[in-house]
C-alpha cells in the first residue's frame, strides 16, 4: 500500500481499523507501522473522529419505548383459535341437520298424497247433507217408518223442483 | 434458540411479545441515533423511529428468512423516512437544512463538551443530505461499507467518495472552531 492510498483510506473511512475495508486493511496496518508519516495521517484522522464522537447518541425515551411496544403484533386470542377449529364442526353439523329435515318432509308428503287421495273418494253424509244440488236428500231418506206421521218423515213438496223453490217463503204464505 | 435479529422477526410476527421487545431493546435506540444525527431534532428522530417500528410490526408477519439482513432493512426504512421527512420541510421553509443551531465559533476559549456536540450537530447539519447519511452509517452506526452502500443504493467506490466528501467538510468546519483539536 502506498502512503497516498493510505491517505485516501483515512479520509474516507477514519483512523478506526475495524472501519476499514477488510481488502486493505492489514496492508494499511503494515504500513503505519513502518512509517512515520503514515502514523502521522493515521493520528490526524483520529483527531477527526474524536470530536466527531463528542456528539452523543441520546437513549431513546422511555415514553417513546412504551409506545413503540404497545403497537407490536399480538398473538392470536385463544377463543379465536377455539372458534376456527370449532367452526368447520358446527358446519358438519348443521349440514347433517339441515338433510335430515330436508328429507322428513318428502315421506311424509308422499303419506299424505295418498291420504287425500283417499279422502277425495269418501264422501260422508255430511257432505251430501252440505251439498245443495247434487244428490237429493229426501230422494235418499228410507221409506221405511215414513208413513207413520209420528215419526216426522219429511214431507216433499215439489220434488224435482229447485231447492229454492220448494219451500214456501213468508211473502207467498201470507 | 436463535436469537438473531432475522429469527426474532419471525417471532414477532406471530405475535410473540418477548422477540418484539429484544428487537426494540437492540435497535431502537439506534435508529433514534441515526434519525437524530440525520435530522438534528429530538422530536423528529423519536417519531421517525416510531414509524421506523410501525413499518417492523407491519413488515413481521410477512418476514422470511433469507429474504434481507435485518439491520440493513431497518436502516433502509430509516433513511427513506428522514429523506421523506428533510424533503417536506425543505418545502416548508425552501431550505435545504435542517434547523440545527450553529454555536457562535469562538477559536480562542475554551470548548466544553456540550459546546463542542453543538458544533458537530450543526456542522453535520450543513452536510448534504447523502453525505450526512453516509458519514452517520459507516461513521455512528458502525455498519460495513458494503452494508451503508446497499442502504444508501448506491456502489462502494461512491459511497467512499461521498464519505471523503464529507469528511473534508467537517474537518474544515470544525478547524474554524476547534483548531488545537484539529491537525493542519
Amino acid at each position: 500500500m502506498t502512503l497516498e492510498r493510505l491517505r485516501e483510506l483515512l479520509e474516507t473511512y477514519g483512523a478506526a481499523e475495524p472501519r476499514w475495508p477488510d481488502a486493505e486493511r492489514e496492508a494499511a496496518r503494515r504500513l503505519i507501522a513502518e512509517s512515520t508519516a503514515a502514523r502521522a495521517l493515521r493520528d490526524a484522522a483520529a483527531d477527526l473522529d474524536r470530536l466527531l464522537d463528542a456528539l452523543p447518541a441520546e437513549a431513546p425515551s422511555a415514553a417513546l419505548a412504551a409506545r413503540v411496544l404497545a403497537a407490536a403484533p399480538r398473538p392470536a386470542r385463544r377463543w379465536r383459535a377455539v372458534l376456527a377449529a370449532a367452526a368447520p364442526l358446527a358446519a358438519a353439523a348443521a349440514a347433517v341437520v339441515w338433510l335430515a329435515i330436508r328429507h322428513e318432509p318428502v315421506a311424509h308428503r308422499a303419506a299424505d298424497a295418498s291420504a287425500a287421495l283417499a279422502l277425495g273418494e269418501y264422501t260422508s253424509p255430511t257432505d251430501v247433507l252440505l251439498t245443495p244440488y247434487g244428490v237429493d236428500v229426501y230422494a235418499t231418506v228410507p221409506a221405511i217408518g215414513c208413513a207413520d206421521s209420528t215419526l216426522g218423515c219429511p214431507k216433499v213438496p215439489d220434488a224435482g223442483r229447485p231447492y229454492s223453490q220448494r219451500w214456501p217463503t213468508r211473502r207467498s204464505l201470507a | 434458540m436463535d436469537d438473531s435479529d432475522e429469527a426474532l422477526m419471525l417471532r414477532a410476527g406471530r405475535g410473540d411479545r418477548t422477540a418484539c421487545a429484544l428487537l426494540v431493546e437492540r435497535h431502537l435506540g439506534r435508529v433514534v441515533a441515526f434519525a437524530q444525527r440525520t435530522l438534528g431534532t429530538r422530536s423528529d428522530a423519536e417519531d421517525v423511529a416510531q414509524e421506523v417500528f410501525l413499518r417492523v410490526w407491519a413488515a413481521a408477519p410477512r418476514w422470511k428468512l433469507g429474504s434481507a439482513r435485518f439491520s440493513t432493512w431497518l436502516h433502509r426504512v430509516a433513511m427513506n423516512l428522514c429523506l421523506d421527512r428533510i424533503a417536506k420541510k425543505r418545502e416548508a421553509t425552501t431550505d435545504d437544512l435542517p434547523e440545527v443551531a450553529d454555536p457562535r465559533p469562538d477559536p480562542g476559549a475554551a470548548l466544553h463538551d456540550a459546546d463542542l456536540a453543538g458544533h458537530v450537530r450543526a456542522a453535520l447539519a450543513a452536510l448534504p443530505a447523502t453525505q450526512r447519511m453516509a458519514i452517520t452509517l459507516c461513521h455512528y452506526q458502525g455498519l460495513r461499507n458494503t452494508e451503508a452502500a446497499e442502504i444508501l443504493e448506491v456502489s462502494v467506490e461512491a459511497l467512499e467518495s461521498l464519505l471523503a466528501r464529507a469528511r473534508r467538510a467537517l474537518r474544515a468546519r470544525l478547524r474554524a472552531v476547534a483548531p488545537a483539536l484539529l491537525g493542519p
